[in-house]
């Protein structure tokens, strides 16, 4: 008697079957990854409503600073809300007011002159296609044959 | 080669060990996503201040000048990489010393391990099942291989080839000599606790200092020396595990020859 499950398997499904699912879990971590980043530079200096022409000229003005390290490398658009002048910089370069920013290094450093408002910068991730799960499935299939040559079924 | 059947017979009909064959290269990956990405040791600072409209300049420069930020977290990320090889090279010999369990010491306990012996020998019962280990074992570094290429580029870090090869082959080598260790101790002791439990101290002794990890598990050593022999110093006890694992091979042949399964 066999146990009370019984399952009618081949040894390649089950090959199969973990490709897949290593596959889907590589995708699933990969997206919980790859996320937009949101900083914040709120004002702290006091321009009254209307007045921020007017406040420029007297000199003094907001700048701000803040290291951060992006969850992955790669390319990013980068969206400024807000009035200010932006500046990252990145290992190898400075970019002013950079619409889109690629790193390898992933530490960056937001440099923020001229702040008249709150300023929210915003890292979105481009979308990238992965190929690395449909490999995985691939290497299921092949390893699974694999098995079937050697004449374990 | 009617006798390979019967091992995938057994292997089909084992929920437990489908289970495990299922689960591991998850296991794996788990360790990739989850050591890959850290960055220890680097205090994501922010400031705000004012500044005169003259000074602007001043301050942008003097912000920008201090690179000493990109060195912290390029060398953090690289650690985390080196962490990451020491806990897949953990993983792995467990995982192999697992399938070893199911695959070897439970059929020598349950006695049923005596049908292969008669049909094909002893020698030849032990290489069959190690093939299905090693082809398992393939797919295993494989999809690891894969998955480390991809979580690799994700978070900055470009490998060498060379690199990752090294990291492949002795991880493989890992995964044997974790299975090793279980296949001697199962032809000794004949039942799976003692096996399992040598396993996970072993496992678990390899995390508490140097000198232990690379007795225990001497690959991950070789893993670096392999990709940059002029880097590593390999120690004595590097030496030391490799002809541990090489004498338990031939031990665990010599002993599976030697004893009786009935």
């Amino acid at each position: 008697m066999k146990g009370v499950i019984s399952i009618n398997i081949k040894i390649f499904h089950i090959f199969l079957l973990a490709g897949l699912i290593s596959g889907i879990f590589f995708a699933l971590n990969y997206y919980q990854t790859v996320n937009p980043v949101v900083v914040e530079f709120k004002l702290q200096l006091f321009i009254p409503p209307g007045m921020e022409n007017a406040y420029s000229k007297l000199g003094t003005v907001q700048v701000a600073q803040k290291e951060l390290v992006l969850p992955a490398a790669g390319a990013y658009d980068v969206v400024l809300i807000g009035n200010c002048t932006l500046y990252v910089q990145t290992d190898d370069k400075l970019l002013e007011n950079p619409r889109t920013l690629t790193v390898t290094n992933r530490g960056i450093r937001i440099i923020i002159l001229n702040q008249t408002t709150d300023v929210t910068v915003k890292f979105i991730p481009q979308q990238r296609i992965d190929e690395i799960p449909a490999l995985l499935l691939i290497l299921g299939g092949v390893v699974g044959y694999a098995v079937r040559v050697f004449k374990f079924e | 080669m009617e006798s390979l059947k019967i091992i995938g017979e057994e292997i089909k009909s084992n929920l437990q060990l489908i289970l495990v064959l299922l689960a591991s290269p998850i296991v794996v990956q788990y360790i990739l996503w989850k050591y890959l990405p850290e960055i220890k040791g680097v205090s994501a600072g922010s400031e705000v201040s004012s500044a005169l409209r003259s000074t602007m300049k001043d301050y942008l420069i003097n912000a920008t000048s201090n690179t000493e930020f990109f060195a912290k977290v390029a060398s953090a990320q690289l650690s985390s990489l080196f962490e990451t090889v020491s806990k897949v090279h953990l993983v792995v010999f467990l995982i192999g010393g697992l399938l070893a369990a199911f695959l070897i010491t439970e059929p020598i306990y349950r006695g049923n391990i005596i049908n292969d012996i008669a049909i094909m020998g002893k020698r030849k019962t032990l290489l069959s099942r190690f093939l299905f280990m090693i082809t398992y074992g393939l797919f295993l570094i494989l999809s690891t291989g894969v998955a480390l290429w991809g979580v690799s580029k994700l978070v900055g870090l470009s490998l060498e080839s060379r690199f990752l090869f090294s990291m492949l082959l002795m991880s493989f080598a890992s995964f044997i000599a974790g299975s090793l260790l279980v296949t001697f101790l199962s032809t000794i002791s004949r039942e799976p606790v003692i096996p399992l439990a040598v396993l996970f101290i072993a496992g678990f002794l390899s995390t508490v200092t140097p000198n232990l990890n690379s007795l225990i598990l001497p690959f991950e050593e070789l893993t670096y020396f392999l990709w940059n022999p002029k880097l590593t110093n390999l120690t004595a006890y590097v030496y030391g595990g490799v002809i541990l694992y090489i004498s338990l091979a031939i031990a665990s042949i010599k002993s599976f020859e030697g004893g009786d399964f009935y």
